[in-house]
């Protein structure tokens, strides 16, 4: 099993707490999930034009013409919280 | 070893030369009515949360549609940039979390950018031509506007979703620039040549023209790229240079030091004139998008764009000193702005001669215009009607202070100049019998400045002619006074 997972890290990203051996125990399984996923790794893909997307559609375009956008106070009636026409989220600054 | 954060005082002792490593990175809204992915109107400055739906809220399962309009205008502005426009183009998902982007990825091309291999000549500081090459421009939506607020304790931070979706290119420079002149001019450069071929306002006030320096620091003579600062928040050209000469000296003074350079992304913070750390720098994966189509791009297309490019201000420039033998200072101030250009060659056109618009239009009407909020392309003052009044100052029937009453009243109206100056009395007198009663009593009142003349002060003359101008309320014509006073006065 490869050893690449900074479960500190990890969780920090996700705002998960974990205790020890919880760290442990998801270390391990993510792990595996990265063994799993190398196994792509092994395939030749010298000759393979990289994919630059997934289905087979090209130029789908749209005229630049303003249409009506919707009620702002339904769409804030949905938010947790809202005031002066924004949304409300607490601060977050990196 | 220490990491170097925090500015420091800039003396630092020059142990050993640097060259400094500057690349660019420049985000420029495009003017299209519409945003990128929807219908919304394009105008992020509306009242708050105004211009939103489904898709530029980023809900679940819409389906984003580009318009041809944004390919249209971002095409022309990598071409009025010398960028090799790709034959395939596409939009990967920039994975990243923060509150003006809760969908959690930025629509944006990484893999397979619209353009690649691009340049533009700059002059540098020593007044030489100078190369700088573009390494590629990409499309990319932009992300909410958040408003930072304290309620009491509580911080909070306001989401306005009028930008979201808002289409941006993305111009990426090579590490080609080594001093903050440079970069300044780069920047200077694309805000003169896009606002040209008219895709884009590039105002670094409004933020519709966003600047990031990376920077980082290298012993003069080697190769190796040292690890890299991004400087973001930077919001006049002057504020670049000055943000990355503190970057490069702030660098300089770490490495001096011993204190390692870690990668991070720092604000210039205006008011205190340094830059201060704001996060370390996470690259989020980029992965294809399967919503928006592929873009297929033929060499017909290509042409077609190219053919819907202005004539460039350096062949304009050319052209304006050679047709209208103005210098080059004249063509410059004419040639900096599309719109300038085109109201002088309406001037020159309605049969004004090229010196004269030049003066008018630069010294009278753009600061007129400016002090008004107003533009050339909308302003009332047509080059028709100042032309009229321009002729009436040619023909000396409106001196040159009357004509700048006469054009500030331009603005407030739409009466013909010729009327405005029958009406209002603006008319040059040039009377001579008129001229002659306001010169006896000028010369009867002033004893001194006669006797003056006659001891030999000349200049007497042109205290003499301004007091009957006075008079006159500025409408008398000051060649025929000063011919009349001298004639009467010896």
């Amino acid at each position: 099993m490869s050893n690449e997972i900074d479960i500190e890290y990890v969780s920090k990203l996700a705002r998960l707490k974990l205790n020890e051996e919880e760290k442990k125990l998801f270390s391990s399984q993510l792990n595996h999930i990265l063994d799993y996923i190398h196994q792509l790794n092994k395939l030749d893909t010298e000759n393979i034009e990289p994919t630059a997307h997934v289905l087979e559609f090209t130029n789908v375009f749209r005229e630049d013409q303003v249409e009506a956008s919707i009620n702002r106070d339904q769409v804030l009636n949905n938010a947790p919280k809202s005031q002066k026409g924004f949304f409300e989220v607490p601060r977050i600054i990196e | 070893m220490l990491r170097c954060f925090h500015g420091q005082p800039l003396y630092f002792k020059n142990k050993m030369e640097y060259e400094a490593i500057i690349g660019l990175e420049i985000h420029i809204e495009l003017n299209s009515a519409t945003k990128m992915f929807c219908d919304c109107s394009n105008r992020p400055g509306d009242s708050p949360n105004q211009n939103i739906c489904p898709i530029c809220l980023w809900m679940p399962g819409v389906f984003a549609k580009i318009s041809q309009e944004v390919l249209e205008k971002a095409t022309i502005t990598c071409l009025a940039l010398n960028c090799e426009i790709q034959h395939k183009s596409a939009f990967d998902q920039k994975v990243y979390y923060y509150p003006d982007l809760p969908k959690g990825f930025q629509l944006s091309q990484f893999h397979f950018p619209l353009a690649r291999n691009g340049w533009v000549n700059i002059t540098d500081e020593h007044g030489s031509s100078k190369r700088l090459r573009i390494r590629g421009i990409h499309m990319e939506e932009d992300v909410a506007k958040l408003v930072h607020e304290t309620e009491g304790r509580k911080k909070i931070s306001l989401v306005d979703f009028n930008r979201a979706g808002t289409p941006l290119v993305e111009v990426v420079t090579q590490p080609d620039i080594r001093n903050p002149y440079d970069a300044m001019e780069f920047v200077n450069v694309l805000r003169t040549l896009i606002p040209y071929v008219g895709t884009a306002e590039c105002s670094m006030e409004y933020g519709t023209m966003r600047v990031d320096a990376n920077i980082s620091l290298r012993p003069v003579g080697t190769q190796k790229m040292n690890v890299k600062v991004e400087v973001k928040n930077m919001n006049s050209i002057r504020s670049i240079g000055d943000a990355i000469a503190y970057e490069i000296n702030r660098q300089k003074q770490c490495y001096e030091e011993g204190k390692e350079i870690i990668l991070h992304t720092r604000l210039w913070d205006p008011e205190r004139e340094i830059t201060v750390p704001m996060r370390g720098k996470f690259a989020g994966p980029c992965i294809p998008d399967p919503s928006v189509s592929i873009i297929e791009i033929s060499d017909e297309w290509i042409k077609k764009m190219k053919n819907r490019l202005p004539e460039m201000p350096a062949e304009k420039q050319a052209r304006f000193i050679k047709q209208y033998k103005l210098t080059e200072e004249q063509v410059l101030s004419v040639t900096s702005q599309q719109e300038t250009a085109q109201y002088f060659e309406s001037l020159v056109k309605e049969g004004i001669s090229p010196i004269t618009a030049v003066h008018w239009l630069i010294t009278q009407l753009l600061p007129a215009v400016k002090k008004r909020s107003e533009n050339l392309k909308e302003t009332t003052v047509t080059p028709e009607r100042l032309a009229k009044l321009l002729f009436m100052v040619e023909k000396e029937n409106v001196n040159a202070n009357s004509a700048k009453e006469v054009l500030a009243l331009l603005f407030e109206s739409e009466k013909d100049p010729a009327d405005i100056v029958a009406q209002q009395g603006f008319e040059q007198i040039s009377n001579t019998g008129e001229l002659e009663t306001l010169i006896d009593k000028i010369l009867s009142d002033n004893p001194q400045a006669v006797k003056d003349f006659h001891s030999g002060k000349t200049q007497a003359v042109g205290f003499l002619t301004g007091q009957v101008i006075r008079l006159t309320q500025g409408k008398a014509n000051p060649k025929t006074v000063r011919k009349l006073l001298e004639e009467k006065i010896k």
